[in-house]
């Protein structure tokens, strides 16, 4: 459905996406992983046809973006990160207005535009002036416009940031039942590992402009050889405790901020007691530790070497 | 085509939801012209027609056979010709007490009175004394006619000086006989040269006079125009800001649908402001804007053009202080050279050469002309250029508007709302 080929946008001397291929197969859901400005808007803007790719190639739906843009803006629908909306209108209207920039016009974008707001679960405030709006409900409208002319390709950018739990929740229902129930391609880009996880397949992850990253969410742990991740907090510790914590057996990538160490620990031949037992006998006094199975986000502490969400 | 109207509209719903809108757009200009009614009807600073009284005491003088009286020529030639007719109501008296009892009863704005010796004396070349006496509450009245005799005298001793030097000439030669002497006296003395024309009464002779009423409602709803073209040009900056341009990029709509889509919001909305303020003129003071459609065509040809090089400046503009640095330096230099503060006539020749090609002058000549009734084709040649001007700039619009690499930050701030005021709210 969607394929980079060696995608590169540089501004002057910087590089802000660095070579980027990948895939994305019909009917996926696709995560694009990465911190801030690690090049997934910039990813987002290029493909949307917002920004010219320095070098390299789109192709949606076996089309060039380059040579049919119009042909493929139609059958796209984007979701920007911040809000895209005309606060002074409603719901609807806004939904009417974008739907009619699609060519849709008379009782077809009254239809879908009735559509979208069951979709997005707003048809009792359709009239409401979108500036009066939740948060939560901002995103939701901000997603139906994208959704106007029932598109193959559907791109969230970060769709879920600064929103209520009960709204992330939607949210992310709604782009499942979008790709189950119609078969619409999903890329959805976020910072938060648990969206990614809950949602995709296959995942790729982007640090500074480049893939580090890209396979199914199995795959990347079995490549990696990804561990899973122990973070303790202590009272009391010396420097030299601390850097020996390197040397216990199993644990890797240590990464201390303040009273709390995060590190990756292989529990194939010493169980996490053990390896806490050890972490005590060099002398660093204990509070609180907190063990977690490997996943997306100790996959990007393994790969970078620090967290997500910094 | 469907997506240009959607987009115009767009901008006129977001603009009608704006208080800015009734302020700025249609309560000032309609304020603005009911002062300029309430100013302009008041009828000691409007040239409408006056009762003059004259009394001719002129004995004339005898060349020969032929005897000249130049009272009788400012009489019949001068106050009785067409064109004064219409502002001047002449009413001859028999004596010079009869003419100051009019003046003093209110009945006549200016008395003029002719002196018996005023032929001789000007004949000989000597200084004239026509007697001219006004109300004080009619100061225009009395300037006007003292207009018209400062031109005939100035025409007297034109035609005395031309006649003194064909004498000379004619009577150094012998052989000349003494009719043709006569003839040629006659002829120079004949007074059909000696009618005067007021400058403000235009040279089309289908034309109708402007007023001071017309003149500023006119320059004030052009100058009005180029505001409205600067508050709606902030929906650029604002769609940059909102990030719905991003949206609306990533539609199928092309570049030229947008910028189309962005002119035309400006020309509605010139067109409906021009609506309101001719209505209530029309309405309150029975101002006469002549034929409606031609003020239409003119209207539209002048809101493309202003619109579209305005235009440039929302698709350059990062933000809206840089709209609104623009906007008062071009509102009150445009104004002043397109003869908004100061009229086309009251300008230096200089600047009237300026007035007459940049767009908002053009526009107000466009419009004088319509209130004379002088028809779209004593003004195709200006709506021909507005277009013209329309054009150009359409295409550096587009230019601009496809060309722009838009600044990253301008489409993600990431959550962070733009640390300005939206100054056009």
């Amino acid at each position: 459905m969607l394929e980079l080929t060696n995608l590169t946008k540089k501004y002057n001397d910087t590089t802000v996406v660095n070579n980027i291929s990948l895939n994305v197969k019909r009917g996926e859901i696709f995560g694009l992983l990465g911190p801030n400005g690690a090049g997934k808007s910039t990813t987002v803007s290029m493909i949307s046809t917002v920004l010219t790719p320095t070098s390299g190639s789109i192709t949606i739906d076996n089309k060039s973006l380059r040579e049919k843009p119009i042909e493929i803006k139609k059958i796209m629908g984007i979701v920007p990160q911040d809000l895209a909306l005309y606060q002074a209108l409603s719901a609807k209207e806004n939904l009417e207005f974008f739907g009619s920039l699609y060519g849709l016009s008379g009782k077809k974008l009254k239809n879908r535009t009735n559509e979208v707001l069951e979709i997005i679960e707003l048809q009792d405030k359709k009239n409401q002036d979108v500036a009066e709006f939740s948060g939560g409900m901002k995103r939701r409208v901000n997603i139906g416009v994208a959704l106007m002319n029932d598109p193959k390709l559907l791109i969230l950018d970060e769709p879920t940031v600064g929103i209520d739990p009960q709204s992330r929740n939607h949210i992310l229902e709604t782009v499942k039942k979008l790709n189950q129930d119609r078969g619409m391609t999903v890329i959805y880009t976020s910072h938060y590992m648990e969206e990614v996880e809950y949602l995709c397949k296959n995942v790729a992850i982007i640090d500074h402009g480049s893939l580090i990253a890209l396979g199914t969410k199995e795959e990347l742990k079995q490549s990696l050889a990804a561990c899973d991740t122990l973070t303790v907090n202590f009272s009391e510790a010396s420097e030299g405790a601390l850097k020996q914590l390197n040397r216990i057996p199993g644990i890797s990538k240590v990464n201390i901020e303040g009273n709390q160490i995060s590190m990756l620990v292989s529990t194939n031949d010493k169980n996490v007691i053990e390896i806490v037992d050890e972490i005590k006998k060099l002398g660093i006094k204990l509070t609180s530790f907190k063990y977690e199975e490997v996943n997306l986000e100790s996959i990007f502490l393994q790969i970078t070497g620090k967290a997500l969400r910094g | 085509m469907k997506k240009l109207l959607r987009l115009f509209l767009l901008d006129l719903r977001l603009l009608t939801k704006n208080k800015t809108f009734y302020l700025k757009l249609i309560l000032f200009p309609s304020i603005l012209i009911l002062i300029l009614g309430t100013v302009f009807s008041d009828s000691s600073s409007q040239i409408k027609s006056f009762n003059v009284a004259f009394y001719n005491a002129d004995k004339g003088s005898s060349e020969g056979a032929h005897f000249v009286s130049l009272g009788n020529v400012l009489r019949d030639n001068v106050f009785k010709q067409e064109d004064l007719k219409k502002i001047i109501n002449l009413k001859e008296t028999t004596s010079y007490k009869q003419g100051k009892q009019l003046l003093q009863d209110g009945k006549a704005a200016v008395f003029v009175y002719v002196p018996e010796t005023f032929t001789k004396t000007a004949m000989n070349n000597e200084k004239t004394n026509i007697v001219l006496m006004g109300d004080n509450d009619k100061p225009l009245d009395k300037d006007v006619v003292a207009t018209i005799l400062d031109r005939f005298n100035a025409s007297v001793k034109t035609m005395n000086v031309e006649q003194r030097t064909i004498l000379q000439t004619i009577s150094s030669k012998d052989s000349v006989p003494k009719d043709k002497i006569e003839k040629v006296m006659s002829l120079i003395s004949g007074n059909k040269q000696l009618s005067l024309k007021i400058p403000e009464v235009p040279t089309n002779k289908a034309a109708v006079p402007i007023d001071a009423m017309q003149y500023y409602s006119i320059a004030m709803v052009v100058m009005f125009s180029i505001m409205t073209a600067f508050v709606l040009v902030h929906s650029i900056v604002d769609e940059k800001q909102n990030h719905t341009l991003f949206r609306i990029k990533s539609t199928p709509t092309l570049n030229i649908q947008y910028v189309l889509g962005k002119l035309f919001g400006i020309i509605l909305s010139v067109v409906i402001q021009m609506t309101v303020v001719i209505i209530i003129s029309r309405v309150v003071f029975q101002m006469k804007w002549g034929n409606p459609l031609e003020l239409l065509v003119i209207t539209i040809v002048y809101a493309f053009a202003i619109g579209s090089i305005i235009l440039l400046w929302g698709f350059i503009a990062k933000d809206h202080v840089t709209v609104s640095s623009l906007a008062s330096p071009v509102l009150y230099i445009f104004s002043f050279l397109g003869g908004s503060f100061i009229t086309k006539s009251g300008l230096p020749d200089s600047l009237r050469v300026i007035q007459e090609i940049i767009p908002n002058g053009k526009a107000i000549n466009s419009y004088l002309k319509v209130c004379q009734g002088v028809g779209l084709d004593g003004m195709y040649i200006d709506l021909l250029e507005l277009i013209g001007i329309g054009l150009i700039f359409i295409i550096f619009n587009i230019m601009v508007y496809s060309g722009k690499r838009w600044n990253k930050s301008a489409i993600y701030s990431h959550g962070k709302k733009p640390a300005e005021a939206d100054v056009s709210k």
